[in-house]
């Protein structure tokens, strides 16, 4: 099985001998605990972890078609009335008015990796309803004018509902990629499909109109070139009195790109429409919603876990796809751990619970909640709960089920709270739910200086915006059926009632408080007198109005409902049972840095090998450091340029002072040539991972590349 | 509300509507607020800059609600464990001669044994350069060292032999760099200036101008460094096999997450060949495996691609273009639901790096059943994939740092002080050359002598096409261009030959080997 040491073959193919070939590839079978063996308990957790990401990926999958079922509906509409009077009969042929080619322009915003999956939905939504022929151009299939035609001949033509069963496919692609040939193709195709001697399946298709438009979707126009774009655009101009064409455009910048692309010759050619698509930011927060703000699944993530996926949405790629691995990542680590055993639901999880045995206990028991949560107890209960395993049980199942009612309640109180804070001014605590969730997550809420911000903001709110806000709180809360929040609602809705109420008394309020003051200053009085009333009066608090004081009243009330109901999570004992909070493990997965790996590796190597002579306190470089770490840290002390010769008198000296022995001539010149295949070992790797590369500007020099880590 | 000064001097430039809409988010909803919070003076402002910019609402309003807000920073992204970026990139500093050598005679000097005590328990804890204890210790040590030093740099040409000024030098310049740890204030200019320092001035920078001739061995041949390489002591065996094994405690995880649709790309220093050999070997024993090295020097996609059909489909037949075979591989795979391991050493090789190759690799990443263990080792490898293709290739990253010399990887390296004997490359030539006809062997003969006539000639830029013919129709070797263009593609394929375009649109040939080595040739042309 060797593969090294060819110099005339670098792909190499194994195959298992006949016979011995392994079955699929199952992620169950790699499902196992420390020690490496599957066990009843791993096939569990495996199961569980199946089951949920199933129907995590069926819902997101749902919620893909349904976030841009608007901007598709539109465009699909758009896209059947392209060409009202379209015909090929030659008596009623009516002369086209003009050479514009219908385009739809699709603005999908900058998250790339999304796009594959929006444009196979519009083009099954177009195939559904408007046309069998539509036909997908992407940037890197087009580099030339018989790439595109031959691609969408290819896909026109190759279409299998129109053909019959003898055309051969092979036959497609012998056809020179021509517009003449897909003229030919069309006419044919449409008096075929208006022939009554139609198989049944075809009948189907005719809820298509009698000329079904031929559909190009180009999915990333900015990637196409852009001489190739536009002698394609003015070619297909040219036949459109044969042809219905339409141009469905992937935009990902803006439509600017077009003018960018296309001279004004060539773009007065097309007219255009523009749709635009949902931002991946409205994507994401209702996958946030529809996975983790729920409790239909036990899994979350916590804080930091959540802010890392957040964070590289935000800053990288705008991309929810690479957001939903993330989260697919987390689930497959959490359900790896011991802990993932009880993340289900909580029927199942009780069932679990009962049947566990010691050491899976023992695991529990060592999360940090639940010994928090023991040291609370008094000693009798703290031996119980440590020692006694059947109490230990009773112990999980209730405090499992006082997280399973938590989260029932968590996320419309949370939803009630975003209602009330999203609109102050300065967002205080976040423009978007997933922000006040993450604060959620963090900490008690309460605590945090953004909440006691937008409470002192709310304390100042006018009558007419606290009645929205409120009902929008009510609306929310309705919402979520499954969650037993009446009581809260009935209580809401009453101080609403009673702030609609107080409409007429807000006249009187403001007789009541002008009387007394008049009567003082009637008198004459001095000045110093004057001054302390003043004074006093200043101090005393002034009087409230009544809707001041139902206003308080009312936000008081939330203030407590917010403090029983958001704790954060990671105050409650066995939250680690549901919540993934190992966020170092991301990172290192998916958000790695190779480069200061590399450096760290050859500046400490310390860091990687535990090899005490290896440790150094002062800059300088000891002598048993492998050699390329050597090389590297001499190199650091050079500028620009590196002289070789000084390089290696440098490492000879250095690597040379460990092994002082003999004076011995010949055995000296066996270690200098040793050594010097060392050093040029070490420089080719540094060369290899691309620190250093050759340069003629002087002789025998190499050039630095990188000027970091000194 | 930043400094409305600031605000009037703005460049103002003509935003469209649409434009700015597409690029904010959710503004919506505040627009509101802010407007009835502000104070009457901004919307005063407000109404200025409206007339200002003579735009619509809607864009002014944005910009004035983008400056209100702080801008928010990544805060998970950062891991604080880890190497800052600012270590790993920052700029040049400058470097004096014999900067290095000092360095090195300190670190001799330090080479005291100690005594080994008990083990660290944390491991991937401390990790703090010890930078500010480094420039001290080189200060006071410089005076010791100083004679050495200023030895040395008599030979250096350039530097003067002055021995108390490089000493102050170094005074100020280390004490630049302690203060460049402090304060940012204060840092500022003193980068500034070290930065123009450093880029400006001398052309080639303070390097001495000694040469490697001085050496006994000057150059070293490839089977030279390997036979001494052997003698070489292997240091740090028993830590290295640790991290050897932990790696591998790691390889059901891989499988774990290879099943589950992610491809494991393993990055770190240190050859990662024996630990996908075991994982090759151990694990996935019993299936269809595909090793490429992607450090050969001559490896295509196209390679890639036509083994994968050839050998591991078993299809006999060719493809018009790289998309077809794609397609193909997609059918084949999608229809058999076979699996296909792919391991990729170095998938950033130098000829694996364009765009292309990388784009067709993320496509066969996407087909299903074909799973991808890749490696790489560049400093700067990300940076081969965008998003979009990054995106594809589901990677899941481990560090696999593993100290293993580069050996294999290397091998095919022009190092600069491995000598490229040259051996190789004219066996190939005579065992070509030995499988062609006579007169094939005289067209090449013509070209060579052409070229060893004019190997004096610096601006020779090769022997154009109608030259040749010419003389190959004189001396009845070949009788039509079309037989000349045969021969010449022969050559071409073998790499025997390189064409280059002249200015004047010419065809021009050229044999790319040295003088000596084709007078070599010329002389014993068939031994």
């Amino acid at each position: 099985m060797s593969t090294s040491g060819s110099v005339s073959k670098a792909c190499f193919v194994f195959k298992p001998k006949a016979g011995k070939r392994k079955k699929k590839l199952n992620p169950a079978d790699y499902f196992v605990n420390e020690t490496g063996a599957k066990t009843e308990a791993t096939r569990e957790r495996y199961d569980t972890y199946q089951i949920l990401w199933e129907d995590m990926n069926k819902d997101i999958d749902a919620l893909q078609t349904d976030i841009h079922k608007k901007v598709f509906d539109d465009l699909v509409g758009y896209v059947g009335t392209t060409h009202p009077g379209f015909s090929l009969e030659e008596g009623t042929k009516q002369k086209v008015s003009s050479n514009e080619i219908p385009t739809a322009a699709l603005v999908t915003g900058v998250n790339m990796p999304d796009h594959g999956m929006i444009f196979s939905n519009l083009t099954s939504l177009l195939q559904d309803n408007i046309t069998p022929y539509v036909a997908r151009l992407q940037a890197k299939d087009c580099s030339a004018m018989k790439n595109i035609m031959s691609k969408v001949i290819m896909q026109f033509m190759g279409n299998k509902d129109l053909l019959d069963d003898d055309d051969d496919e092979v036959q497609v692609k012998r056809i020179s990629p021509t517009m003449p040939v897909l003229c030919g193709w069309y006419a044919d195709a449409v008096k075929r499909s208006q022939s009554p001697n139609k198989s049944p399946s075809k009948k189907r298709k005719s809820s298509y109109g009698q000329y079904p438009p031929l559909v190009i979707v180009m999915e990333d126009l900015e990637g196409f070139p852009a001489q190739v774009l536009q002698d394609f655009i003015i070619i297909c101009s040219q036949y459109l009195s044969r042809l219905p064409l339409v141009l469905v455009f992937g935009i990902a910048t803006t439509v600017t790109a077009v003018h960018t692309l296309l001279p004004h010759s060539v773009s007065s050619l097309l007219c255009m429409e523009k749709f635009q698509a949902q931002p991946s930011t409205e994507y994401l927060s209702q996958v946030i919603n529809k996975t983790l703000l729920t409790t239909k699944y036990p899994f979350k993530l916590g804080h930091r876990v959540f802010q890392l996926l957040l964070d590289m949405f935000l800053y990288h790629d705008f991309s929810v796809v690479n957001f939903i691995r993330g989260l697919q990542f987390a689930m497959i680590e959490h359900f790896f751990s011991d802990l993932g055993m009880l993340c289900c639901g909580a029927k199942l999880s009780a069932s679990r619970v009962k049947a566990m045995d010691h050491r899976q206990l023992e695991a529990i028991r060592k999360s940090p909640s639940f010994r928090r949560h023991v040291e609370l107890q008094k000693p009798q209960e703290q031996r119980d709960l440590l020692l006694n395993d059947k109490h230990t049980k009773e112990v999980f199942i209730s405090l499992l089920k006082g997280l399973d009612s938590y989260h029932g309640m968590c996320y419309p109180i949370m939803h009630c709270l975003h209602a009330l804070t999203s609109s102050l001014p300065r967002h205080p605590l976040g423009k978007q739910l997933r922000e006040l969730y993450s604060l959620v997550l963090e900490s008690n809420v309460w605590e945090t200086q953004g909440y006691k911000d937008a409470f002192s903001l709310l304390r100042l709110m006018a009558r007419d915006d606290l009645v929205s806000v409120l009902r929008q709180c009510v609306e929310r809360l309705q919402a979520w059926t499954e969650s037993d929040v009446s009581e809260v609602i009935m209580e809401v809705q009453t101080y609403k009632a009673q702030l609609a109420s107080l409409g007429d008394g807000s006249q009187e309020e403001q007789e009541e408080p002008d009387e007394t003051p008049k009567e003082r200053l009637s008198k004459t009085t001095k000045l110093h007198d004057l001054q302390n009333r003043l004074r006093e009066s200043a101090k005393q608090k002034k009087k409230l109005t009544k809707y001041e004081v139902l206003r308080n009243k009312i936000l008081d009330y939330l203030d407590e409902i917010f403090r029983t109901h958001l704790p954060s999570p990671t105050t409650l004992p066995l939250h680690e049972v549901y919540y993934y909070d190992r966020v170092s493990t991301l990172r290192r997965h998916m958000n790695a840095a190779p480069r200061a790996a590399i450096q760290t590796a050859l500046s400490n190597p310390h860091f990687y090998l535990q090899d005490e002579s290896l440790k150094t306190e002062d800059g300088t470089i000891p002598n048993t450091a492998p050699d390329v770490c050597i090389a590297y840290k001499l190199h650091l002390e050079c500028g620009r340029l590196i002289n070789l010769y000084d390089w290696l008198q440098a490492f000879v000296m250095l690597v040379h002072s460990g092994d002082e022995n003999g004076t011995d001539s010949s055995k000296q010149k066996k270690v200098d040539e040793v050594l010097q295949a060392r050093f040029i070992r070490a420089v080719s790797e540094l060369q290899f991972l691309g620190f250093i590369k050759p340069t003629k500007r002087k002789t025998d020099h190499v050039a630095r590349l990188t000027w970091g880590g000194c | 509300m930043a400094a409305p000064t600031a605000k009037r001097s703005m460049e103002v430039k003509f935003v469209g509507d649409e434009d700015v809409l597409q690029h904010v988010v959710d503004k919506r909803p505040t627009l509101r607020s802010n407007s009835r919070t502000a104070k009457s003076s901004s919307a005063q402002r407000k109404a200025g800059i409206l007339h200002l910019t003579n735009q619509d609402q809607d864009s002014s309003d944005e910009e004035e609600d983008g400056e209100e807000e702080s801008i928010q920073h990544p805060t998970a992204l950062v891991d604080q464990k880890g190497v800052a970026g600012s270590e790993v990139y920052s700029f040049k500093t400058p470097k004096r001669t014999g900067q290095m050598t000092r360095l090195a005679e300190d670190s001799v000097k330090n080479q005291t044994p100690k005594p080994t005590s008990g083990k660290t328990p944390v491991r991937r804890s401390a990790r703090k350069p010890a930078k500010k204890t480094k420039a001290s210790h080189r200060a006071s040590s410089s005076d010791e060292s100083e004679s050495d030093e200023s030895g040395e740099s008599d030979s250096s040409g350039g530097e003067e032999p002055e021995p108390v000024r490089p000493k102050k030098q170094q005074a100020a310049a280390t004490g630049t760099r302690k203060r460049r740890g402090g304060g940012q204030e204060e840092v500022l200019p003193e980068m500034v200036e070290q930065y123009f320092h450093a880029h400006g001035g001398a052309k080639a920078g303070p390097t001495s101008d000694r040469t490697l001739s001085k050496l006994q061995i000057p150059r070293m041949d490839q089977a030279r460094l390997q036979s001494a390489l052997q003698h070489a002591p292997a240091a740090h065996i028993q830590h290295m096999q640790q991290l050897y094994q932990e790696h591998r405690s790691h390889f059901h995880k891989w499988m774990l997450q290879l099943s589950n649709g992610f491809n494991l790309l393993l990055y770190g220093l240190g050859s990662k060949r024996v630990l996908i050999d075991q994982f090759r070997s151990t694990v996935l024993r019993d299936t269809v495996q595909m090793v490429v090295n992607g450090y050969f020097p001559s490896i295509t996609v196209k390679h890639i691609l036509n083994s994968i059909t050839e050998e591991v489909l078993e299809h006999t037949g060719s493809f018009r273009s790289v998309q077809d075979q794609l397609t193909f591989i997609k059918d084949a795979f999608e229809e058999t639901g076979e699996e296909l391991f792919l391991f990729i050493h170095n998938i950033d090789g130098p000829m694996l790096r364009s765009e292309k190759v990388q784009a067709i690799l993320c496509q066969l990443a996407q087909v299903g059943g074909v799973r991808i263990i890749a490696t790489i080792d560049h400093i700067n490898a990300p940076l081969i994939w965008d998003q979009n293709k990054a995106s594809r290739f589901n990677w899941l990253w481990y560090d696999v740092t593993s100290y293993e010399p580069y050996v294999e990887e290397t091998s095919y390296e022009n190092s600069l002080m491995v000598q490229q004997s040259g051996v190789l490359a004219l066996s190939s030539l005579v065992h070509v050359l030995r499988s062609l006809t006579p007169n094939a062997r005289g067209v090449f003969h013509l070209l060579a002598q052409y070229q060893l006539e004019h190997k004096d000639d610096s601006s020779y830029i090769g022997m154009s096409f109608h030259d040749l013919y010419q003389r190959c129709r004189e001396k009845f070797l070949v009788h039509s261009h079309l037989t000349l263009r045969a021969q010449l593609t022969e050559f071409k394929d073998h790499k025997l030959i390189r064409t280059k375009k002249g200015s004047d649109g010419v065809e021009n040939l050229l044999i790319p080997l040295d003088g000596a080595m084709l007078a070599e040739y010329m002389e014993n042309p068939m031994s």
